[in-house]
């Protein structure tokens, strides 16, 4: 047998955790009583989706990407504008508006990539910030504050219901995730981190290492296009408020409640995130203290977040002890399920 | 390539940084079974030469050949699929990843490129990554750290680090394995452990370049050396001949080395 | 024409030493840090906010409230060197999460200043004349004027620090290498530490006297904490003084911008111009040299 001689690699753990996740998320909706609950199932999802783009570039490849936002938003306006103004049909518009943000993020990542850490994440600011201000001031192309609308989903002439809205956005959700998931379980997982950890070292291993930061980025921008269409379609509005400063404080905060760097951190990070404003009305008027607290004491507690929590690989485990014991700790592993 | 055809060709490289000039009209040859050692002071452009040769910058001028092909310039990733593997100085592991894993990295060339490539290669991946573990798994058993497998780089020392970052250069199968002062920092009992590998890699067929400031360990490794001071080539052949070679003598060894290699 | 002009650069100048302060702020805390710190504007906002508190609310005359507030932003500097960047390095964070950290640190002094001051734009006194006076065919006020000069001052202060005294060189070898500073006997900690409270002091100064002429809420802070990094990023982070000089640039751009093109356009043109300006030279214009050797 092989699992005699080969440590059980934490690469290829099994898919079934993202599986019974999804099975819960079909059943989630026929639990929920209100409508309200419904939305926000919704918007974990969204959420989950813009996040799992940004987990790939930034916690998986290291690349502080702060422009998410801004393709989040442009993937709902092409969404909406491509079927207002040029007539199309919601799935070539959804289509058209993947694959111009695909096309834009590559133009701007061609440049930006080369640039590091705090530089990247400041010229990745100041283009959802042009992208922010363009929305809000080109009124007569955006809309301006209040934005564009977008033409309800329909089915044989019919407009498709909440509950409908929900499951589209789960099976794009659930690509996404499937596609995240396959990607840091593979080789492809493996060299991002590589690039992240030392890039030098992982050109010398055989990692293209520009190819990949480009590919990465243009995944996680046509994901982050994808939240946006799903936002469109269930808020029937998109505006400037997508690429606002708050959207990039609810990302950093999922990667970093979730876990930055994990499978279902941006997961768990939404569900947090979006829960958490609920809970804090209790709070009132401290709501944005304890806001900023919750988020302080994630980071010195809890490093890698609620995934941190859950799915501690065994060499991670061994790393907390202050002495390795690879022995023990094999022995502990073969009594285990 | 022929049989008489160098494995790795250096003609005259020379490389600039502003008015210095780190590397002067360097050439020399490996052939293939070779093990060659490349020595000189510090500042000699050893390890210049040693970026120049795998990619990591471009020479300012003269050509490298490897497997007869140029590649001069041809960026770094390149130099792994073509059966040249190198370590690193200061250790260059990943700390993200476990020890398994980073020998894995090793591997990833033989592995489908990009993301759609190997999303249509579904079917043959989770074999393909079972193999690469075994493989990784031999190979950290070749280096004496098959229980460390699933360890954290940082609770392992300098000589296991050293003896993974071999393993993970390995699993490229080169044929040209560069070593960038292997023996730096470790102890002796570390250092005699790492000659006996280069020994056994060495019986394998394996060619190697091997930059070194110990000279004992490289005089006992090595095939032939090629001594460098200030950017210049100054003697290459056999250990017995350098070490006699007056231009060595005086740049280099003094005369406690010349005592030993005698 | 030339008046119009004048006009513009007085106001580009008077805006450009506000965003040159933070950036310079910003530069001094990440040369002994490495860490970017997305609190500074807060710095700013307490500043400009505590002269409310301290000469309309406790009716105190100006020096005295410009202390009060000094020793509200070290306070606050102080709780964000020990409650955020010394807990986070002790646990071997990354430079960008503790930059995340001081995000998080800025919601909390938002959240707490918004507790104190409300939504609400406040009028903020001026500590010198908002009266008119005219220099030639100028028309100015000393409380512009004075932010110039200690635009100028803190300019100086910062360079005789950094490069004409023992500290100074202390200061730059942390920035360097925290290690081996270490190992010459630098406690980096206390460098680190002195950096905060150095930078919050500036910015706490830079927002009591732009509050006047800005007008002060408890928001102001992000986007002059984005403002400031832009001019840190513009001019090159590893230099206080590159960074000052992109504020003014900034401030400049922004003038001008809204004098001859349209005011509207303004922001979104200066910051498409910094993503020019780091395509082609991806270390800022003057270059953060420490980091090209990398």
């Amino acid at each position: 047998m092989a699992g005699d001689t080969v440590p059980e690699a934490p690469r290829a753990p099994t898919i079934i955790p993202v599986l019974v996740i999804l099975a819960l998320g079909i059943v989630l909706p026929f639990l929920l009583s209100s409508g309200f609950h419904l939305r926000l199932a919704m918007l974990v999802w969204i959420y989950a989706i813009l996040c799992m783009g940004f987990n790939l570039l930034y916690g998986y490849s290291g690349q502080i990407s702060l422009g998410s936002p801004a393709f989040y938003a442009i993937g709902g306006y092409a969404f909406a504008m491509l079927q207002t103004m040029l007539g199309m049909g919601p799935v070539s518009a959804f289509v058209g508006s993947l694959l111009l943000v695909a096309v834009l993020s590559l133009l701007i990542g061609l440049p930006l990539l080369r640039l590091r850490t705090h530089y990247l994440a400041m010229a990745t600011l100041a283009f959802m910030l042009v992208q922010n201000g363009v929305a809000n001031r080109w009124i007569n192309f955006t809309g301006g504050q209040s934005g564009v609308a977008v033409p309800p989903l329909e089915w044989g002439g019919e407009p498709i219901g909440r509950m409908g809205i929900y499951f589209v956005i789960l099976a794009l959700a659930a690509a996404v995730f499937i596609l995240h998931d396959f990607l840091i379980r593979s080789h492809l997982g493996r060299a991002m981190q590589a690039i992240r950890d030392d890039e030098t070292a992982a050109q010398a291993l055989g990692v293209k290492v520009t190819r990949m930061k480009l590919a990465v980025l243009v995944l996680s921008a046509v994901m982050a296009a994808i939240a946006g269409v799903c936002f469109g379609i269930t808020s029937l509005r998109v505006d400037p408020s997508l690429s606002e400063f708050h959207v990039l404080v609810s990302l950093l905060t999922i990667v970093v409640v979730g876990g930055l760097g994990t499978r279902f951190g941006p997961i768990l990070g939404s569900i947090i995130v979006v829960l958490l404003p609920q809970l804090l009305h209790e709070f009132g008027e401290l709501e944005t203290v304890v806001y900023g607290l919750f988020i302080l004491l994630f980071l010195l507690f809890l490093p890698h977040g609620l995934s941190g929590l859950l799915e501690r690989r065994d060499w991670r485990l061994r790393r907390t002890g202050k002495k390795p014991a690879p022995a023990v700790a094999r022995d502990l592993k073969e009594e285990l399920p | 390539m022929t049989a008489t055809d160098p494995l790795l060709r250096l003609d005259n490289v020379t490389r600039r940084f502003g008015g210095l000039v780190a590397v002067n009209d360097i050439s020399f040859q490996i052939h293939s079974g070779e093990v060659k050692g490349l020595i000189g002071p510090n500042g000699a452009g050893k390890s210049t030469t040693f970026d120049l040769v795998t990619g990591v910058r471009p020479p300012s001028s003269g050509e490298v050949y490897f497997r007869g092909q140029r590649v001069t310039r041809q960026p770094a990733h390149t130099r792994s699929p073509m059966g040249m593997a190198r370590t690193f100085q200061i250790v260059r592991l990943f700390s993200g990843l476990s020890v398994l894993e980073n020998v894995q990295l090793g591997l990833h060339p033989k592995f489908p490129d990009g993301i759609v490539r190997s999303l249509l290669r579904l079917g043959s991946l989770s074999g393909q990554e079972r193999a690469s573990r075994e493989r990784a798994m031999d190979l950290l058993a070749f280096v004496g750290l098959a229980d460390r497998a699933g360890h954290a780089i940082d609770q392992l020392t300098l000589g296991q680090l050293r003896l993974v970052d071999i393993a993970r250069a390995l699993a490229a199968d080169p044929v040209l394995l560069m070593l960038d002062e292997p023996a730096a920092g470790l102890n002796d009992a570390e250092t005699d452990n790492l000659g006996e590998m280069l020994v056994r890699l060495r019986k394998q067929g394996l060619s190697m370049l091997l930059v070194e400031h110990d000279i004992d360990f490289i005089m006992k490794a090595c095939d032939s050396i090629v001594v460098m001071d200030h950017g210049v080539k100054i003697a290459d052949g056999t250990p017995a001949e350098v070490a006699r070679n007056p231009d060595v003598i005086a740049a280099y060894f003094g005369r406690r080395a010349v005592h030993a290699a005698a | 024409m030339l008046m119009k002009l004048s006009y513009l650069l007085l106001a580009g100048l008077t805006n450009g030493s506000v965003y040159g302060l933070i950036g310079l702020s910003l530069s001094v805390i990440y040369g002994s840090s490495r860490v970017i710190n997305f609190a500074q504007g807060e710095f700013v906002m307490l500043g400009a906010m505590s002269a409310v508190l301290f000469m309309v609310t406790l009716a105190l005359p100006w020096p005295l409230a410009m202390l009060a507030m000094i020793a509200v932003v070290i306070v606050a500097a102080l709780a964000l060197d020990y409650g955020v960047y010394r807990p986070l390095t002790k646990r071997k964070a990354a430079p960008l999460t503790i930059m995340i950290g001081t995000l998080a640190a800025a919601i909390v002094v938002y959240g707490l200043a918004f507790l104190l001051w409300g939504p609400d734009q406040k009028f903020v006194p001026p500590v010198l004349s908002l009266t008119p006076v005219r220099i030639g065919f100028l028309v100015t006020n000393t409380q512009q004027v004075s932010l110039i000069v200690i635009f100028l001052a803190f300019l100086i202060a910062t360079w005789y620090l950094l490069y004409r005294t023992r500290f100074g060189l202390t200061v730059r070898a942390t920035g360097v290498n925290p290690k081996v500073a270490l190992l010459m006997g630098i406690r980096s900690e206390r460098i680190v530490q002195f950096s905060f409270i150095f930078s919050a002091t500036i910015s706490g100064v830079a927002g009591m006297m732009v509050g006047p002429l800005l007008g002060g809420h408890v928001g102001m802070g992000l986007l002059l904490t984005v403002k400031g990094f832009m001019a840190a990023i513009l001019g090159g982070l590893g230099s206080p003084f590159a960074a000052a000089a992109g504020g003014i640039a900034i401030g400049m751009m922004e003038a001008l911008m809204a004098g001859y093109g349209t005011s509207l356009y303004a922001e979104p043109a200066i910051f498409v111009l910094i993503l020019l300006v780091l395509i082609v030279r991806p270390y800022g214009l003057l270059g953060d040299y420490e980091a090209e050797r990398r």
